[in-house]
């Protein structure tokens, strides 16, 4: 009965009435006293089919704030949307899971002893990276949330998944391909370098940057590497595909559109300091946040930068674009919305602390969680 | 044996530390010379506070806080959330006034950042652009302790785990300047000499200005072999490791070890063939001095067979002449024991003969400012005594050829630093500039006509880069005298007034040149010529007379000696000729720097801020359990400071109200004479002193004042009114009143420390107290008591130590004073000898024994340094009616200090009663510094 309730998704279901509630909350409770036994609830994910799916009309400003929700730590990447359940990870370990329509709190749990990537959802599997005793990358059932399989390593960066192959960055360097079923190790290929970002993943190709500053396509069949870029710096940025070429970022700030075919830089350009983690590219923009304070917009075929916003502390939250929308969000405690085409403002709401986790637009609603452990969603009542 | 919590309360009330030594037995003192009128200033994420005369100076440093913080948060991606107390002062000579932090601070320090309340404070040396680099280089401290707490909070660590001091100092100044020649200078040097400390060896070199370089020198080969970005990797990583070794692994994928290996070997590749070009001082010149610190030779005109320098070889700084041939030394002034010549400043001034060469000019800190002093050579007395009202800091005096007039670069209240010319008779100085520019090292023509002196009043100034420059005193114009992206500093005529000769480190490496002025085809011009090729620095040049031969300060194995050099001034190989112009009026301005930071002026607030609160429980087996919290509060500046106490006594048996501890003090700093004033509730069981069960509850107020008359002279006086009940079940009778307590004393602290205790200089005090039943009058009692401390520097490491102590109360309940134990009396039980009057003589002799000791252990290496022994031989008594025989003991000790007041010491002592000598060997064992 439990399951079903949470797997519920219907778009009447923007607002849930008391009695609905205190329904819920009962059952949770039951199930909770019966099943667990501890203080701890516990829940399960959503059906895999409906995962990353984005069904909703775009969020456009002005949003209004649907709810907001306290969590245990400070975030640990985004929020992940799964069918009606909103979970986000923290700093201490723990995932939350929320009513993704009335923000209702349906429980927290400990996911492992030191997690330290951002999860993600692959199929039936919740993945994380521990650094606990056992260090690895642990696939979760997402139902029962009990470890399925677990590879040996320091996977501090999320995985990319294709089909039943998952590819995940060992942050010593190793570029490792498994089968997601069970984890065994397809293909494994030394980087030559420690790696800070996660990799990416086109129709056969996995690319990824290192430390030293080599980008690297590799095949995703076969693992064999099919050409390497020296960017001279370490790569700071997972790389952004679009058709036929990527968009890498360095440490200095450096962001470069690179061919995926040959591996040849097609433009770069120079912000002024480190680049957010996650780039976005929406109709005719390529956006990068960076620690200068500003979000930029960049020309996607040449690199001109189109505009500027400035926002009032460092930008560390990755942004996301809808088709006529960049959503961004800084450390001066303000989520923005600006207008895609020309930067200008649209709409800010002002949060209880600063943003460092990335924007998250999905199901036709903006998420974002603060340091002060707050987790915010917005949309259209 | 007092319960902690008690024994805390007790120290507030009757112990509270203030700055320096005030309100304790010993200890220096911080003087406030000066009162200011403190207004604040707040940007977009500073508040800055400053007094009236800095106001130019607090703009500058809160348009440049806002560029360095907006800096910052690029290279570190992160941001501070909280707003970032500045505190400025236009000069050092203030900023050694500062209640922030109660340490007293030496010259050498250009600014700290301290943590309890995150706040900077920081003086204008005279350099605008230096100040800046300071700034920014505090603000690396605030940044780098804001991220790693905020990254240790954000994942749940609750200890705090710091930064080595090494990394966080070397990366404040890889973030705040470039790699300057200094850095060159004492890294090749170390290499040179061996005394390069590896990364696992750091704490040998904790803390000095070698750890800085080594340290900026290990962030650049870091960014080099991990790239730049792996600092603020290190930084989100900061969790994920206890130690800094492990957090390096795990963001680098390299050990310590191997990196701190390859650290090592980059260094030897990059330096090692420079000595194919140059060479050490000593292997060019000629060593004339040998012992200490020696730097800023000075010569009188036509004297060729001595020189007068500044000298440092056991603690305190003199002016001395030595003889060029022979190792005859002559102290002239002796500096730094007496409040007339505080400090002499030996690193940022340099002394100037008459040209009769009778008298000797220099600056040294007087009573809160600078003096700018005239010896009498012949008479070996001080001449003339000049200070002016509104030059607070006195560099480098210079004789005109008259010897009536003296130009000197002087720093006004503002901070403003300009060069003034004063004539002796009546000492009113007038200024040759009025300007932002830092115009220093001025040395008067043999003619009389011009002033050379170093400034960065020229484009690459902004950068803090000197050039040269001549004041023409008859068109009251400025000439540039060299030109380029370096620093060129020092200059000195030669005495016939054709050549000046100057320090630069235009070949990288400060090297000592000369320039030659002549007329050319196009106009004047100046020649200049290299002299030396010195490995490790050389600065300070001056010409003896007939100009072939030089002078000058070499740096070398960690130290400054004198050098002499022949040299060849009419080789006419090798000169660049460059004109002499007259040089722009303003080269670059504070202006064009504003930002569009928003700057609000509000008056300064004495809001009270939580320093440290703690609480505490503590056990006692006899006592029982005790507990309770301690807080202390202050004021931005920390010139107002709470100190509150509360606690009780949770095993008594009386009532709640019976158990309880109460203290509260408050200081005021902020004035030259400090005030301390509180209440005080005290109720407590204890074994008293003499190893008896006593009871004690005391009730009251105290105020006490302390007046410093300099930083080594004051005098205390304190009064406390309170009732007492003491229950001495030793004694079987129970004492109750109302009693006044008040002493008065007079305290004298010139004492020169290592990390184990005094080893030169002296110091004493002596007072008298009393008790009085103010109810009836009745005197309790009078005591009279007196300290006096003497130590002897035999050799730069081996001291003699003697202290001579004697208390004697009288009255109806006179005071017991005791002997025995590490402290007075050893190889005698503690407190084992007591009575109503004291004496006491210590004599020790204290010298090094292990300078590194390492012990191995399965988990790793413990490292102890600075092992040093003492032999001794006390005598003491303590008696009340009669006085008994003397009780004396001899013997041997080890010291090692472990950090701050935690010196291990360990005294085996033989007793004596002069006539026979006991067969045991009875040991001491103590924490706490020598006597």
């Amino acid at each position: 009965m439990f399951s079903a309730l949470l797997s519920k998704r219907s778009p009447s279901h923007y607002t849930l009435g008391f009695a609905q509630i205190a329904r819920h909350m009962i059952e949770l409770l039951v199930y909770g006293l019966l099943f667990i036994g501890c203080s701890e609830k516990v829940f399960y994910l959503e059906a895999p089919e409906f995962h990353g799916a984005i069904s909703k009309p775009d969020p456009e400003p002005p949003l209004q704030l649907l709810w907001e929700r306290k969590i245990d730590g400070p975030p640990l990447g985004g929020a992940l949307f799964a069918g009606s359940l909103v979970l986000q990870l923290t700093t201490l370990s723990t995932l939350h899971a929320f009513d993704r329509y009335s923000g209702l709190a349906l429980g927290k749990q400990k996911c492992g002893d030191v997690v330290c990537s951002a999860g993600s959802l692959a199929g039936e599997l919740y993945l994380l990276g521990d650094l606990g005793d056992k260090a690895g990358l642990r696939a979760l059932d997402r139902k029962t949330m009990q470890e399925r399989w677990r590879h040996q390593g320091f996977f501090c960066l999320a995985p990319e998944v294709r089909g039943d192959t998952l590819l995940a960055i060992d942050e010593e360097g190793a570029l490792d391909a498994l089968d997601r079923n069970d984890g065994r190790l397809l293909w494994q290929l030394e980087l030559g370098s420690k790696v800070r970002v996660g990799p990416s993943l086109s129709q056969d190709l996995v690319f990824a940057g290192t430390v030293k500053g080599d980008l690297i396509a590799v095949e995703l069949i076969s693992g064999a590497e099919r050409w390497r870029l020296e960017l001279g710096e370490s790569s700071r940025s997972r790389p952004l595909i679009a058709e036929d070429r990527l968009f890498v970022s360095t440490a200095s700030g450096r962001v470069v559109a690179v061919s995926s075919d040959s591996g040849r830089v097609v433009w770069e350009q120079f912000l002024g300091g480190l680049p957010t983690e996650g780039l976005a590219l929406g109709p005719g923009v390529l956006v990068v946040g960076c620690v200068d304070r500003n979000i930029y917009g960049l020309d996607p075929e040449t690199g001109v930068i189109k505009w500027t916003f400035a926002t009032g502390g460092v930008v560390r939250s990755s942004p996301q674009v809808t088709s006529q929308t960049v959503y961004c969000a800084s450390s001066d405690n303000y989520l923005y919305a600006l207008e895609l085409a020309s930067g200008h403002l649209l709409w800010k709401y002002r949060l209880n602390g600063p943003i460092l986790a990335p924007v998250v637009v999905a199901d036709g609603v903006v998420s974002v969680a603060t340091e002060e452990r707050t987790l915010y969603v917005f949309g259209h009542r | 044996m007092h319960s902690s919590i008690f024994y805390a309360a007790l120290f507030l009330v009757l112990m509270v530390s203030a700055a320096g030594g005030q309100f304790s037995s010993f200890g220096k003192n911080k003087v406030q010379y000066a009162e200011f009128e403190w207004q604040k200033m707040e940007s977009e994420h500073f508040d800055i506070y400053f007094f009236a005369a800095e106001e130019e100076l607090a703009t500058y440093a809160a348009q440049m806080a806002e560029r360095h913080f907006s800096d910052l948060e690029k290279k570190f991606a992160h941001t501070v959330q909280r707003r970032v107390p500045l505190v400025i002062y236009s000069s050092h000579i203030y900023f050694e006034q500062t209640n922030i932090i109660p340490n007293l601070l030496p010259e050498g320090v250009a600014g700290f950042t301290e943590y309890l309340k995150g706040r900077v404070a920081m003086p204008l040396s005279g350099s605008l652009p230096d100040f800046e680099r300071v700034l920014h280089h505090e603000l690396v401290h605030v940044f780098t302790f804001d991220r790693i707490a905020r990254v240790l909070e954000q994942h749940g660590v609750l200890d705090f785990r710091p930064a080595p001091l090494w990394f966080s100092e070397g990366l404040a100044e890889y973030w705040s300047s470039g790699w300057a020649s200094f850095g060159d200078m004492v890294i090749r040097d170390a290499l040179f000499a061996g005394r390069l400390a590896s990364i696992a060896q750091m704490y040998y070199i904790n803390g000095t200005y070698q750890m800085y370089k080594e340290g900026e020198s290990i962030c650049h080969f870091m960014a080099d072999r991990h790239g730049r970005d792996v600092f603020e990797q290190l930084f989100a990583n900061w969790w994920r490791g206890e130690t800094f070794a492990e957090i390096f692994r795990i963001t680098t994928g390299e050990t310590l070890e191997t990196f701190d290996k390859a650290w090592q070997y980059n260094l030897r590749k990059h330096y090692l063939p420079d000595i194919a070009g140059s060479d050490p001082p000593s292997e060019i010149a000629t060593a004339r001095t040998k012992f200490g610190f020696n730097v800023k030779p000075a010569v009188a005109p036509g004297d060729s067979l001595s020189f007068y320098h500044f000298r440092n070889d056991q603690g305190y700084t003199q002016i001395v002449r030595s003889q060029i041939d022979s190792d005859e030394t002559i102290t002239v002034v002796e500096g730094e024991r007496l409040p007339v010549f505080e400090s002499l400043h030996p690193l940022s001034t340099r002394p100037a003969l008459s040209p009769d060469g009778q008298l000797l000019a220099f600056a040294a800190k007087s009573q809160g400012r600078d003096h700018l002093y005239i010896w009498d050579i012949g008479q070996e007395d001080l001449m003339r005594d000049l200070s002016f009202a509104e030059i607070v800091a006195i560099e480098s005096p210079s004789f005109a050829p008259n010897g009536k007039e003296l130009v000197f670069s002087g720093s006004d209240k503002g901070g403003l630093t300009d060069l003034y010319v004063v004539d002796l008779e009546d000492a009113r100085p007038k200024a040759l500039s009025r300007d932002l520019y830092h115009d220093r090292q001025p040395d008067w023509s043999p003619d009389g006509k011009r002033i050379v002196f170093s400034s960065d009043r020229w484009v690459g100034g902004r950068q803090g880069r000197y050039n040269l420059f001549l004041y023409d005193i008859e068109r009251e114009q400025i000439l540039t005298l060299s030109r380029g992206e370096h620093n060129d500093v020092q200059p000195r005529w030669s005495d016939d007034g054709t050549e000046i000769v100057f320090s630069s480190d235009r070949d990288t490496m400060y090297n000592i040149y000369s320039v030659r002025l002549e007329d050319g085809p196009e106009g004047e011009r100046a020649g200049t010529r290299r002299l030396t090729r010195v490995l490790t620095g050389a600065f300070d040049p001056v010409l003896m007379p007939g100009g072939k031969r030089l002078l000058f300060s070499g740096y070398q194995s960690g130290g400054f000696q004198i050098y002499d050099l022949d040299v060849a001034l009419n080789d006419s190989s090798a000169v660049d000729w460059q004109p002499i112009e007259k040089a722009p009026a303003e080269p670059w301005s504070l202006e064009g720097l504003s930002s569009e930071s928003r700057i609000a002026r509000r008056p300064y607030e004495r809001k009270m801020g939580l320093d440290i609160a703690q609480s505490q429980i503590s056990q006692d087996p006899e006592f029982g359990t005790s507990g309770g919290i301690q807080v202390a509060l202050s004021d931005v500046l920390g010139n107002d400071q709470y100190y509150f106490v509360l606690s009780h006594i949770a095993g008594s048996r009386t009532g709640f109200f019976d158990g309880l501890n109460v203290a509260l003090s408050r200081l005021h700093l902020g004035q030259r004479l400090n005030v301390v004033w509180g209440l005080f509730r005290l109720n407590d069981r204890f074994s008293s002193r003499f190893g008896r069960f006593v009871r004690e509850k005391r009730s009251g107020v105290h105020i006490g004042l302390s007046y410093p008359f300099s930083r080594h002279d004051r005098i205390d006086t304190r009064l406390s009114l309170r009732r007492t009940e003491i229950d001495r079940q030793f004694e079987g009778r129970k004492l109750s009143g109302w009693l006044a307590n008040n002493f008065v004393s007079y305290t004298h602290d010139s004492s020169i420390w290592i990390p184990t205790g005094p080893v030169e200089g002296k110091r004493y005090s002596v007072g008298l107290s009393q008790a009085v039943d103010f109810k009836s009058s009745r005197r309790f009692n009078i005591t009279l008591f007196g300290d006096y401390r003497h130590y002897f520097r035999l050799s730069k490491r081996i001291a003699l130590a003697m202290r001579f102590m004697g208390r004697r109360s009288t009255g109806a309940v006179a005071e017991f004073f005791s002997l025995g134990g590490s402290w007075t009396l050893r190889g005698y039980p503690w407190r084992s000898i007591w009575g109503s009057k004291m004496l006491l003589f210590n004599q020790e002799l204290r010298f090094p024994l292990v300078d590194r000791l390492s012990i191995g252990f399965p988990f790793g290496n413990m490292d102890f340094s600075m092992f040093r022994g003492a032999l001794f031989l006390d005598a003491g008594n303590a008696w009340n009616d009669r006085f008994g025989e003397w009780n004396g003991a001899f013997g041997a000790g080890i010291r090692l200090p472990l950090g701050g007041v935690f010196v291990f010491r360990l005294d085996g002592a033989r007793r004596t009663n002069f006539k026979s000598v006991g067969s045991d060997t009875h040991w001491d064992f103590f924490f706490g510094w020598d006597f």
